[in-house]
């Protein structure tokens, strides 16, 4: 309780509307994974997820949120969620995790530029649509009869191509590329 | 270079949801897994690039009420988060001093302090973070501080007063000497050695006889700068940081005085009866400005009560002497008293915060004052003090409330009428 009343005297506006978003995202995720089979069975999860959430909100720059993680995937066991629950599970998880990063990354009284919040919107926009195209493909292949070797196959060739995508224009802006200058 | 939680959390979250995605045997687990997969994958391919980032400044002299621009670069492309601590009389923009942004070698975090007092500054050490974009890995230590020197404002004014004697040869005050000057003294008959352009070609066309004009000669002067720097007031109720206090006052008038008689070409000198801020000796010029602007901004004003007063040792008798004081303490009373004894002409300048003991400050009947009784015992105070004036202002002595740049002209003016006015006899 110290811990939250301290919060709200020293964290700057932007910052709790940071923890308020990654807040929201954590519970949806929490939420959506809860909704998905007999209460009986979850709810122990879903108090220590909520435990968990608290803590990553009051702490950005902690390991909470791992716990978290864990609570919603225990729980997603116990239901049975469809795949776009699950996929919008997975997102909300990543939304939860980078807004808790850009915390992390910002003093608790400051509060984060205007081009580091617009680099952080890009980072998640296209891990999120990332997720989206490695989840399709995860979906579609054994439809289209694909054996669970060429499945991993797939998902790796794409994995690595949007690693080297984001490598290779992260590359183009190193000091040492040499920026003609005139 | 370490990884953060939210390394730890993505890489981790991953690995369990895969792990326990295996061993069910379920799609909908990995689908929740995928998203900070690629979030840790991304991460472990970039690896630590975060380099150390180096603090660059605007400037570190700079005037009363202007900023420094203190920015922060990284070697490489990462996140900068920078925190620097409270520094008494510097406001910093954004509030609160800390900022986070993207920096880069040509772009960095830009933090502006505001200096709205004068004296030395060591703002710092500041306290680093820097993150990649993914903020996997950071790097955080600490800044070495940054010394800035902050100069008085100076508020000249074109006023000039005459002084009683001047001591010097050449110069600007019209003296009471006759000689080669231009304020007219008399008009007197031709004598041999006169110069013709003197002749007073009226006065001589009337008389019928030859008649020049004789002036007085115009002399420079040793001003000196008596501060009292003993303590510094403020207003009952006003912060450390706010308003203006009596060192302010003390610092600004002395700074507006020197300009004043420097340009005029005298000779000024700076002595501090509370060691606060340091001496100077007699000089004149540009250059002496510059080393009382420097005097002034290498000056950092403490809290500390000093009781033992410094006192002039050499004044030149017919020196022209400021001494700015609020006059509360007996001994620099004493030695103003001193200072006309050995022939000084002294002006006063009053450099009590005219908040402090201000009866209009009283609360009002029946009103509760959270500071219990200190505005009325400030009132008495000043009350006792007005009696110190009148006791001052009658052995010859002019004192004026030092407000700002129109008070050196009401200063200038009260020292030509102070010459003229009656002063009580002194009594051995």
């Amino acid at each position: 309780m110290n811990r939250l009343v301290d919060l709200v005297d020293a964290a700057s506006i932007t910052q709790m509307v940071l923890r308020a978003l990654g807040l929201v995202c954590g519970g949806t995720a929490l939420a959506l994974a809860a909704g998905t089979g007999a209460w009986g069975w979850q709810w122990p999860f879903t108090l220590v997820g909520a435990g968990f959430l608290v803590w990553a909100t009051a702490r950005p720059d902690a390991e909470a949120g791992l716990g978290l993680c864990c609570c919603v995937v225990l729980n997603a066991t116990a239901g049975h969620p469809t795949l776009t629950t699950a996929a919008v599970i997975g997102i909300a998880l990543l939304a939860a995790h980078l807004l808790w990063s850009a915390c992390a990354m910002t003093p608790a009284h400051g509060s984060p530029g205007p081009r580091l919040l617009g680099l952080m919107a890009l980072v998640g926009a296209g891990l999120t649509a990332a997720s989206v195209l490695v989840d399709l493909v995860i979906v579609a292949l054994p439809r289209v009869g694909a054996g669970a070797g060429l499945m991993v196959l797939a998902v790796a060739v794409i994995s690595l191509t949007v690693v080297a995508i984001v490598l290779l224009a992260d590359r183009t802006q190193m000091p040492w590329q040499g920026r003609r200058e005139g | 270079m370490r990884p953060t939680p939210a390394f730890v959390r993505a890489l981790g979250g991953a690995v369990f949801i895969g792990i326990w995605a295996i061993v069910t045997r379920r799609v909908d687990l990995v689908l929740i897994g995928v998203p900070l997969a690629l979030c840790a994958g991304l991460a472990l391919a970039r690896g630590p690039r975060v380099a150390s980032p180096s603090l660059s400044t605007s400037s570190t002299r700079i005037h009363e009420g202007q900023g420094v621009e203190l920015a922060v670069r990284s070697g490489t492309r990462s996140v900068t988060s920078i925190a620097w601590p409270a520094t008494p009389g510097a406001s910093f923009v954004p509030q609160g001093a800390a900022l986070a942004d993207v920096t880069a070698p040509d772009r960095g975090v830009t933090i502006t302090a505001e200096m709205n007092r004068w004296g030395h500054y060591r703002l710092g050490p500041a306290v680093y973070l820097v993150t990649d974009i993914l903020g996997a890995y950071r790097s955080t230590g600490l800044l070495g501080g940054v010394d800035v020197s902050v100069v008085p404002l100076v508020e000249a004014s074109a006023a000039q007063a005459r002084l009683r004697h001047p001591i010097g040869v050449t110069g600007q005050h019209t003296s009471t000497a006759r000689g080669d000057g231009s304020a007219l003294a008399d008009v007197r008959p031709f004598q041999a050695g006169d110069r013709l352009r003197r002749i007073n070609w009226r006065v001589s066309n009337r008389t019928r006889a030859l008649h020049t004009n004789a002036t007085f000669t115009d002399r420079d002067t040793d001003v000196w700068l008596v501060l009292d720097t003993l303590a510094e007031l403020r207003g009952v109720d006003v912060g450390l940081d706010e308003g203006t206090s009596s060192l302010d006052l003390t610092v600004r008038a002395a700074t507006s005085l020197a300009r004043h008689y420097l340009t005029a070409g005298d000779r000024v000198g700076v002595h501090d009866l509370g060691s606060t801020v340091g001496a100077l000796r007699l000089a004149s010029g540009p250059r002496q400005f510059t080393a009382l602007s420097e005097l002034f901004a290498q000056a950092s004003a403490s809290d500390r009560l000093r009781t033992s007063v410094r006192r002039i040792r050499h004044v030149r008798s017919g020196s022209l002497v400021f001494c700015c004081s609020p006059l509360l303490n007996d001994k620099v009373i004493d030695e103003v008293g001193r200072l006309v004894g050995l022939g000084a002409q002294v002006v006063v300048v009053d450099t009590m915060p005219p908040e402090l003991g201000s009866l209009a400050e009283l609360p009002r009947r029946r009103q509760r004052d959270e500071l219990g009784f200190w505005r009325q015992a400030w009132a008495i105070r000043r009350a006792e003090r007005d009696a110190v004036l009148d006791t001052v202002a009658q052995l010859g002595v002019p004192v004026v409330a030092w407000r700002g740049p129109e008070s050196l002209g009401v200063l200038l003016t009260s020292m030509s009428l102070a010459d003229r006015a009656p002063r009580a006899r002194r009594r051995a």
